[in-house]
Formats: C-alpha cells, sequence, structure tokens
C-alpha cells in the first residue's frame, strides 16, 4: 500500500518548506517513525519521522528545493493490506469532536490529555481500539492520554484513527523565537578536496548526534549558565543502600542504585523551591505543579534524557522502579518519542565515569539540571554536636547545579543545592519502606 | 375359530386362502417373535440394549394383517409394538438386533433412534418416530400418492387403542373417509395406554363405537388372538382398498402380555388376576392347540421348531454383538440433505422480463412455473383452490391450469396439511403447501419439530421428505395478535429445516423456485405487509432465476455502522440509514434473505469493516433471532467491535389491535433512528 508523504505545516504563518537533506534515499527501509528528511522553514528546521514501515518508494521533491506546505515529497510502499486502508482514510469527524488546531511551538500536536498520569488505568477501551493500538505499537501509556470523543470521554476508533494519523506530522518541540541552531548541511564534495584522506577521515554524524549538537548549542545561546557545587556526605546512603541491595534485588528484580535517592532528594528540593521547576516563555515565568524528572542515560545511539512523569507523586520504590524502566528502554532503545518529552528538571551522573566535578549543560526548555560526580571516600574534618573536630573517612560526591540565571539568582540556586545536599544528608529511611 | 372353512384332507387345512405352509410358516413367525421378546429383554438385563418394547399377546393380529398385503408392493407405517408384523413381512432377528444394540449398519435407523422403531425401504416399511399418533396423518399422505398413482396398493398404518385419542387421528380418519383413500388404519386394542385403560381412554370404551358416523370408512372389529378371524378382517379391507372402495378401521381385540415397556413395570396398576385372564388370551398356545387338533404339525415338530428358533435368535444376537458401533465422526451426517442438491451453483444473475411485479405475484409466478416443470408437484391448503386461489391470492390459477389432483383445498387442520405433505413426500411427491397464517401454523408444530425436521436424521438418512412450506407471517396491517405473529424465532431453533424470509419480490420467486427444487424440508416466510408493497416490487426475474439459498445481499454500503437483518425490517432499516446519511452517517444493510442457512461470512466482513453494529428484526426480543446473530457475531469479531451488538425488536408482549398500541410494540422508524444514532455517538 502506498503512503504519501507531505510537506507539514510548521506554524500558522508557515506556508511553505524546503528540503534540506533526505536522510533516507530511493529503495531505502524505513522503519516507523524513522528520521527520513530534514526540512528547514521560517521558524524552525526540523527532521521529519516517517509515519510508516516500509521502502522509500519515490522521492517528488529534491534537496534545496522549496514546496507549499501540504505537497506531497515522496512516497512510501508498506506492506500493508487494503483493509487497514481504512486507518489512513480521511473520515468525517464524528458530530461534536474537532481535532484541535495545530498552534505553532506546542509540545505537541495530538489531542492528548496533558493532565492524565500514566498509571491511570480507569478508562475503558473496546476491543477494536486495543487491537489498533497492539497493531500499531501504542502502548498503554500512549493510549491513556489519547482524548476521548466518544460517550463519556470515550477512546473511540476515530480518537485512534486521528491521533495516527496527526502523529505523522509530529515534530519535536522548538520555541517560538529562538535563533536558528541547525547546524549547516556540510559538502562532502568540497570537505573531501580541503581534508583529503588518508590524512583525514570524513564522517557525517548520525541525525541524534546532530539534534543533541543542536540542542547543546541552543541551550548555551538562549540559558545564561551559572554553576554552583557542592559536596555532599552520602556515607549513610552508601551504608544503607548496601544493607539492603541484596533484598531489594530479590524483590524487585533489578539492582538498587543511588539515583532514587538523589531524585528524592531533588523531588524534595524542587518542591521547596519550584521556580527552579519552571520554563520561560518571553516575560512570563510557567511554573510547572508536577514534576517530570528527566534522567539521562548514555544509550548506544548517544546521550538521551528520558523522563519519569509525575516524580513527584511517586513513592520510593515506584520512583526507583520508573527510573529503572526508563533507563532499561533507552539503553534497548525502546523509547518513544513520548518519553523524552515535557520533562521539568533534569539530572546527569557522569560520576559513572569516575569524573568528580561536571558543569552540564540545561536541558531546554528547563530552568536547571543538576549533575553528580562520583562517590569517593575521602578524609574529612568532622565536628560533633561539642565543637570538636576529628578526622573521618567519609563517601564523598559533588554536586554541580547549573541554573538559568535569567529565572534564577545566585541565592535562589544556593539555596536549592543546599537543600538537595541536607535531603541527602539527612535522608529518611523510612520511605524506603 | 370363528371364520374358519376348511376342507379335510389328510392333514391338510385350507382357511380362507392360507395354506398349510402359510399357516406354519405364521405360527414360526409367532414363535420367533417371542421369542425376540424374551431375547432382547435378556440382552437389556445385560447391558447390552437399553430399551425393549415387545408385542407379545400382539402376535396372531399382526401376522394375519402382514399375510393379507404385499412386501415391496403395499406401504406400511407399522408401530413399536409391530415387530411380528415386521418379522413377517420380512425383517429379520439379526436386523432387528443392529437396531437393539445400536450397531452402525442397523437397517431401520442407522442406530439414531431407540429399538422398536421398525423399518425397511426396500420392502416399503416406513419407520415411524416415538410420538404416538403421528404416522396417521403421514399415512393419509401416502394413501394420496398412492391414488394419484392410480395403482392397486394399500397403505397399512397402525397403532394401539390409546394413539386413538390423538387429534391427528380423527384428522386423518375424517380425511381418509372424505376422499376415499387406499388406508387400513389397524387398532391393535390391548386395552392398556401404558396403565391408562381404554375405559378411561375412549368414549364408550371402543374406537370401533367411535368412528361409526364416518361416512365412507369400513370398520372391522375382529379377535385379535385369532389369526384366522383377523386374515378375514384385512383381506376385506385390503381388497376394498385395491379396489378403490375406500378406507378401512379394524379394531382387532389383542392381550398385552409384558409390560408398556422395558421401564414399565404392570405390576403397579394390573391385578393378578387381569394379567392371569390375559394370559389366557395368549395367541401362541391358541394356535398350538389348533395346529395340533387339525395335524397339521405334532408336538415334537413344534418343539423342533422352538429350538430352531432358541438358536437362531441367539445366533443373531451373538452376530449383531459383533458389529461395529456408530463412528461419532458421523453425528452431523444427515441432518440436510446433500449439498449439492441445492441450486448454489446454478445461481444466475436474473434476466429481467422487464415488469415490475409485486411479491405476491412473483410468488405466484414462481408456484405456476414450478408446477409446470415438475408433474409430481402438488399444491394444497385452505382456500388455496380457484376461484378464491388463496386468501392472498397467492395459488390463484394453479387448480385452473393444472387440475384438482395437483391443486386442492385441505381441511382446516394444520397438523393434517403438514402431516400429509410428509406422507406424499416420502413416497417421492413435491408438496407445496400453505399454512394460511404463520399464527395458526402450531397445531402442526408436532409434525413440523418431531416429524418433518427430523426424519432424514433419525433414519440415518434413508428416508427423507422435502418439501416447502408456505406461510404468511408479521404485522404492521392491523391484524391483531392472531394474524401478525412472526414465527422464525421458533423454527430457527430446530436442525433439519431451512428457512427464507425475503424482502422484496425478485429474491421471493428466486428463493420459493430453489426451496421447491431442493433436498431439504423448508418454511418459506412470506410477510402479508410485503406482498403488494411498491418499494418491495421489482422487475421479474425469469423462470431459469434460481437464488441459493445461504447467501445475504448487501442493500446498501456503508462504513460506519452495520444493519443486520430481514423481511419487512429491510425497507424500514434502508428508510433509516437514508436520514441518517443527512446526519453524515453512513450506515450498512444487509439483508439476510435466509436465517437457515445463515451467510455467516457477510455479516463479519460487514462488522470488521464498519466496527458498530445493530440487528434489526420484527419479531419479540426475547429468544429471537437476533440474539443468535449478536451471539455469532462476539464471538467471531470481538476484536473488531468498538461498541456493544445492538438489537432493534419488538417488545415482549402479543402484537395489539390499535394502532397506537401496535406501533408501540412494533420496532418503527423512530425507534431504529434512536438506537443507531445512540450507536454513533457510543
Amino acid at each position: 500500500m502506498r503512503v504519501e508523504i507531505v510537506m507539514p505545516k510548521m506554524g500558522e504563518s508557515i506556508f511553505e518548506g524546503t528540503i534540506v537533506r533526505w536522510v533516507k534515499k530511493t529503495g531505502e527501509r524505513i522503519e516507523k517513525d524513522e528520521t527520513i528528511l530534514e526540512i528547514s522553514t521560517d521558524k524552525v528546521d526540523s527532521e521529519i519521522p516517517s509515519p510508516a514501515k516500509g521502502v522509500l518508494s519515490k522521492i517528488l521533491v529534491e534537496e534545496q528545493q522549496t514546496v507549499q506546505v501540504g505537497t506531497v515529497i515522496a512516497y512510501i510502499e508498506t506492506e500493508a493490506r487494503d483493509s487497514e486502508q481504512q486507518f489512513q482514510q480521511k473520515e468525517p469527524p464524528p458530530p461534536g469532536a474537532e481535532p484541535p488546531p495545530l498552534e505553532p511551538g506546542s509540545p505537541s500536536v495530538v489531542p492528548f490529555s496533558d493532565r492524565v498520569p500514566p498509571q491511570e488505568r480507569h478508562r475503558f477501551y473496546s476491543p477494536l481500539v486495543r487491537m489498533i493500538a497492539k497493531k500499531e505499537g501504542l502502548d498503554r501509556t500512549v493510549l491513556d492520554r489519547i482524548a476521548g470523543s466518544g460517550l463519556k470521554g470515550r477512546v473511540t476508533k476515530q480518537d485512534v484513527v486521528n491521533f495516527l494519523q496527526l502523529r505523522t506530522v509530529n515534530t519535536p518541540p522548538a520555541a517560538a523565537g529562538e535563533k536558528s541552531s541547525a547546524l549547516r548541511t556540510g559538502d562532502f564534495g568540497v570537505l573531501r578536496r580541503k581534508y583529503p584522506e588518508p590524512m583525514f577521515n570524513l564522517v557525517r554524524m548520525e541525525p541524534v548526534q546532530k539534534k543533541m549538537a543542536e540542542h547543546m548549542m541552543r541551550s548555551v545561546s538562549t540559558s545564561p549558565h551559572v554553576n554552583v557545587i557542592d559536596e555532599v556526605d552520602l556515607t549513610e546512603i552508601v551504608n544503607f543502600r548496601l544493607s539492603i541491595l541484596y533484598e531489594f534485588e530479590k524483590q524487585t528484580g533489578f539492582k538498587l542504585t543511588f539515583m532514587p535517592f538523589i531524585a528524592s532528594a531533588v523531588i524534595g528540593a524542587l518542591k521547596e523551591f519550584p521556580i527552579v521547576n519552571s520554563t520561560l516563555e518571553g516575560d512570563i515565568i510557567i511554573y510547572k505543579n508536577f514534576i517530570n524528572l528527566g534522567i539521562a542515560v548514555a544509550a548506544p545511539n548517544g546521550l538521551i534524557v528520558p523522563v519519569v512523569r509525575h516524580a513527584d507523586k511517586m513513592d520510593f520504590h515506584t520512583l526507583a522502579s520508573s527510573m529503572n524502566d526508563v533507563a532499561v528502554r533507552a539503553r534497548s532503545k525502546k523509547l518513544l518519542p513520548d518519553d523524552v518529552m515535557e520533562g521539568t528538571f533534569s539530572v546527569t551522573n557522569y560520576g559513572v565515569f569516575g569524573n568528580l566535578i561536571g558543569t552540564p549543560i540545561i536541558n531546554q526548555p528547563q530552568a536547571a539540571i543538576l549533575g553528580i560526580g562520583a562517590v569517593k571516600k575521602r578524609a574529612i574534618v568532622l565536628s560533633d554536636d561539642a565543637g570538636y573536630d576529628s578526622m573521618g573517612i567519609r563517601s564523598m560526591a559533588y554536586l554541580t547545579l547549573a541554573f538559568d540565571h535569567r529565572i534564577i539568582d545566585g541565592a535562589i540556586g544556593g539555596q536549592f543545592l543546599t537543600s538537595i545536599k541536607r535531603h541527602l544528608e539527612h535522608f529518611d529511611f523510612h520511605l524506603v519502606k | 375359530m370363528r371364520g374358519a372353512i376348511h376342507t379335510r384332507e389328510a392333514g391338510e387345512v385350507h382357511v380362507l386362502g392360507l395354506s398349510k405352509e402359510d399357516l406354519v410358516r405364521a405360527y414360526r413367525t409367532m414363535l420367533l417373535s417371542r421369542r425376540m421378546d424374551e431375547k432382547q429383554l435378556i440382552i437389556l438385563k445385560q447391558g447390552k440394549s437399553f430399551f425393549h418394547i415387545g408385542g407379545s399377546g400382539h402376535e396372531a393380529a399382526q401376522i394375519a394383517a402382514a399375510a393379507a398385503l404385499r412386501p415391496e408392493v403395499d406401504w406400511v407405517l407399522p408401530y413399536y409394538r409391530d415387530m411380528a408384523f415386521v418379522l413377517h413381512y420380512g425383517m429379520t432377528p439379526e436386523e432387528i438386533f443392529l437396531s437393539a444394540m445400536h450397531r452402525q449398519n442397523d437397517p431401520t435407523n442407522g442406530a439414531r433412534q431407540m429399538p422398536g422403531h421398525y423399518g425397511k425401504k426396500p420392502l416399503r416399511i416406513i419407520a415411524q418416530s416415538s410420538p404416538t399418533g403421528t404416522q396417521f396423518l403421514q399415512a393419509v399422505g401416502v394413501a394420496l400418492a398412492v391414488k394419484k398413482e392410480k395403482t392397486d396398493e394399500v397403505v397399512y398404518v397402525s397403532s394401539g387403542e390409546g394413539a386413538t385419542s390423538e387429534g391427528e387421528f380423527f384428522e386423518a380418519v375424517n380425511w381418509a373417509s372424505r376422499e376415499s383413500l387406499p388406508l387400513i388404519f389397524f387398532i391393535e386394542d390391548n386395552k392398556l395406554a401404558i396403565s391408562v385403560p381404554v375405559t378411561s381412554q375412549t368414549a364408550g370404551g371402543s374406537i370401533y363405537e367411535v368412528v361409526k358416523g364416518f361416512k365412507g370408512l369400513e370398520r372391522f372389529h375382529c379377535d385379535g388372538t385369532d389369526i384366522v378371524d383377523t386374515y378375514t378382517a384385512m383381506q376385506k379391507a385390503v381388497q376394498r382398498g385395491r379396489e378403490h372402495h375406500g378406507p378401512s378401521l379394524i379394531h382387532a381385540s389383542v392381550v398385552r402380555l409384558l409390560p408398556h415397556s422395558s421401564s414399565d413395570d404392570h405390576r403397579k396398576y394390573r391385578t393378578k388376576e387381569e394379567i392371569e385372564r390375559d394370559l389366557e388370551r395368549d395367541p401362541i398356545p391358541r394356535l398350538t392347540r389348533f395346529l395340533i387338533d387339525h395335524g397339521t404339525l405334532h408336538e415334537d415338530e413344534i418343539n423342533e421348531m422352538k429350538e430352531q428358533v432358541k438358536r437362531d435368535v441367539d445366533a443373531a444376537a451373538e452376530w449383531a454383538e459383533t458389529q461395529a458401533l456408530p463412528d461419532s465422526s458421523t453425528v452431523m451426517n444427515h441432518v440436510y440433505g446433500d449439498a449439492h442438491a441445492y441450486p448454489q451453483k446454478k445461481f444466475t444473475e436474473p434476466v429481467h422480463t422487464g415488469n415490475k411485479i409485486v411479491m405476491i405475484d412473483a410468488i405466484n409466478h414462481a408456484l405456476n412455473e414450478e408446477m409446470g416443470n415438475n408433474p409430481k408437484m402438488v399444491t394444497f391448503g385452505e382456500d388455496i383452490a380457484d376461484g378464491k386461489g388463496g386468501v392472498f391470492t397467492a395459488t390463484k390459477g394453479l387448480l385452473t391450469k393444472y387440475g384438482s389432483e395437483r391443486t386442492f383445498n385441505s381441511q382446516l387442520a394444520e397438523a393434517s396439511i403438514v402431516g400429509a405433505a410428509i406422507g406424499l413426500s416420502l413416497k417421492g411427491w413435491t408438496p407445496v403447501v400453505e399454512i394460511q397464517f404463520g399464527d395458526y401454523i402450531w397445531p402442526a408444530f408436532m409434525q413440523i419439530r418431531n416429524e418433518l425436521a427430523m426424519m432424514r436424521y433419525r433414519s440415518n438418512g434413508i428416508w427423507s421428505c422435502p418439501l416447502v412450506i408456505r406461510v404468511p407471517v408479521g404485522g404492521y396491517i392491523h391484524g391483531g395478535p392472531y394474524h401478525s405473529q412472526s414465527i422464525e424465532g421458533f423454527m430457527a431453533h430446530i436442525p433439519g429445516i431451512r428457512l427464507a424470509f425475503p424482502s422484496n419480490a425478485a429474491d421471493a420467486k428466486g428463493l420459493l423456485k430453489s426451496a421447491i427444487r431442493g433436498d431439504d424440508p423448508v418454511i418459506f416466510m412470506e410477510h402479508k405487509a410485503l406482498y403488494r408493497q411498491d418499494y418491495a416490487s421489482s422487475p421479474e426475474p425469469d423462470a431459469n432465476y434460481l437464488l441459493p439459498f445461504g447467501v445475504a445481499a448487501r442493500r446498501r454500503e456503508g462504513n460506519n455502522i452495520t444493519v443486520i437483518t430481514y423481511g419487512a425490517m429491510v425497507q424500514q432499516s434502508l428508510d433509516a440509514a437514508r436520514t441518517l446519511e443527512g446526519k453524515g452517517m453512513s450506515v450498512e444493510v444487509i439483508d439476510l434473505r435466509t436465517l437457515n442457512p445463515l451467510d455467516e461470512e457477510t455479516i463479519y466482513q460487514s462488522v470488521r469493516k464498519t466496527n458498530k453494529v445493530a440487528v434489526i428484526h420484527e419479531d419479540t426480543m426475547t429468544g429471537g433471532f437476533g440474539s443468535e446473530i449478536v451471539s455469532l457475531i462476539t464471538a467471531h469479531c470481538f476484536e473488531y467491535l468498538d461498541a456493544p451488538v445492538q438489537r432493534i425488536a419488538a417488545l415482549d408482549t402479543p402484537i395489539p389491535y390499535s394502532p397506537p398500541l401496535e406501533n408501540a410494540v412494533l420496532p418503527g422508524k423512530q425507534k431504529i433512528l434512536a438506537v443507531l444514532e445512540q450507536l454513533a455517538r457510543y
């Protein structure tokens, strides 16, 4: 069955787009959601993920060409039977339910119900809806966030169909008014002459790498970064962790790391300093009344920051389990695009590489990021209550808070970091059941 | 022995055409039958059989009757006690044991009926079923066929005296007497119907007295324990029949020496004296004495005969026990006839003659064409003959064209119509009968449910009775509770009968012709409100158009909702679909056309496409055929359902006369629209 790729509408005032680069070539196999091309518009540049699994059978518009929004630019041949045609058809909307309009710069362009926590299982999905979900690889968390237009908010076949259609033009978030941070597409031919082999080796960046590069550039050019650093005594946590390590793994099936403790402390601190959990839009600070904690993971194809949603509502065990889950999925490339979206604060652990101190870059559009260094035993001066000093050997780690000085000043930033330290050094182990 | 005319030659006796050989043979059969009773009870007690119903005490009467008839020529419908009859008529102990021990090659019923349901097609013994009294009207049908074929065959039907209380007995005697049929009613009166004495059964204590009033019926009374007496009566009755003088009833007085069956203990309700009295009339000692007295047989010859019989019976039982049991893989065989007998492969696109006709005329033309095709097709029912031509004019012109031998009025008795049709069909005719209103089909339900539907299966395919029962059904005509009923709910539940319910003239014509040519009994439902309806009219298909059963029609294509329906509700569904189209809803309408066989594949295909289904029928909701369709959809299309399957049907009430009431009960456009809209919103 033939599927069309069209030039998407990247914003309200956008009427045309330019093909920057065909990532996939004619005849190449494509997986669903895999990047198929890069486009550039007046407002935003974007990678376009494939709406279907199959083979790129025909490219209709070449690189560097500009076409109107809605123009068919390529075809994909899928192996789907004609009876699946129904999921691609334009059907009249059910009475009373209009799909929401595509907005520029909105975090997503699909009718998600943002407030529904992913673990909510109260919704009814008909046998048909479940079958479609299974076929299209939509897991429960995704299904749970599709708005229902049927009776009593039921997710109907049409709702799922609409979601699938709109997902094909889903784009990564891009805030309005940002400077273009797209890396220029290098010309292999030209560069080979400038950097000939065998003295030089030319490798084009993977799309994921490129994405990361662009994100980092964008972040640095957007937020004035300030770093505050503190050291944390993690001895109590180290000891406690060791004591329950075996039992914990036996009970849950995964290894307990330091990360859940750190996440727990971060959440506690964020509750005290909500401005750290915000986003700036123009001159308006958007405070978020939920915490979606991003955990940086070194995945096989690069750095990725999957998000644990509504981490503030979780108990220790759920938190640990969710963090483990996203990490596992990140490393096994099983993350969905939604898994890396809508984070409110991020944590990055370079201590696993043995590094003591780092200065991380903020994960836009968040306000700050916490970096964690290696846990090392050091000789420390200990003061007891009576004021007597002694030497002790303690497990210590350096924490770095990098924050956006547009939103957060040094006082808040410092106090926030101190709060994390306090949570960690006086950890309430009763929380760990 | 009364009535014996004998010449005295040394040791020889001639009795009314019964030679010495005949008598000896008769005697041997009596011994054999008696020994068979004993042996069958033995094997039952050994767990090799599960039921026995004996004829001890009836032997003389039955053998006399059999001796007066011609096997392979005359048609006999013996009842469960007639073992001596069938043994004398040509069945063997081996065959009877095959049946008793439920072996696969049982020639009577393929082990599908209990023992005692004797039958053998080459001998023209039509195996009966267990319900007493259903055989009479079928015998009438067979006799009708004989009469039309103008041979000198006679038809014999027997029963006990108790079964003569059944209404169908009187219907049969009435019909046979009125039309002078070559039919002999042989009533073996042993004075007990299980435990009920004849004085509590029959007015005046004797069926012989009761039938006195039937003009055209000759009645005989005889001593059933006296072989000569009974034979005399039978000969007269048979001669009457052969010479086309009409029916006879022979009332033979016999004794029941055993309990009713192996499940009965008659000591519970009979005194010792009573049983002793009956033993005194035992026909075997009686004939023994006669044969010895007249020098026909010596005592040691008789003893030797008894011993030989014993040996033969034992050997037969032993042999039967070695035979194979039926294979469970055959259990679905013979519910219906050969599928290929259905004109499925001969389905053609109709060539329309161009004239638009209404459904009643389409039916009339179909009948006309098929009567012309098949000289053995007959049509009958109440009021169907010209000048009236049927209360809806369905059969007008048929009598005029094909004559009264083939088109005639039946008596006002539905059981008669169906029972006689079965008999005619058994003898190779094709009856296409009419029940005037579906509301009145119920007296025929015994024949339909227990005989028509089961004939092929219970005889393991040996006997079948393909025929068509046409019946107007449905309401919307201010007909009240007894001219508006839908009947398909009851009929669809019976395996063995095909059901058609066309929604338009072309379908009616094609389906009726297929039904008439088919190999199975069909109940052909005609919605009376559609008979002359313009929207149900069609250009007439040609005489070769046969619409196969089991092929539904998609009347309207759609994507959002599937409606599964039939009969008068097809048009109502289409009307609703048109209205809903204006609201942006796309409704697909499937017209089932036949309920058995059911076109499941078309239903499932549509459901998989639209994912929302409503089943609509006019019949009442609870237990209606719609529940079957819903169950099938849920089982086969579960993953494709985006909403619960809906049913629209009449309220669970009789159909009232006054329009405000009738319209509230029967499904209508408002109800349909409301449900479909709700379904779309779900």
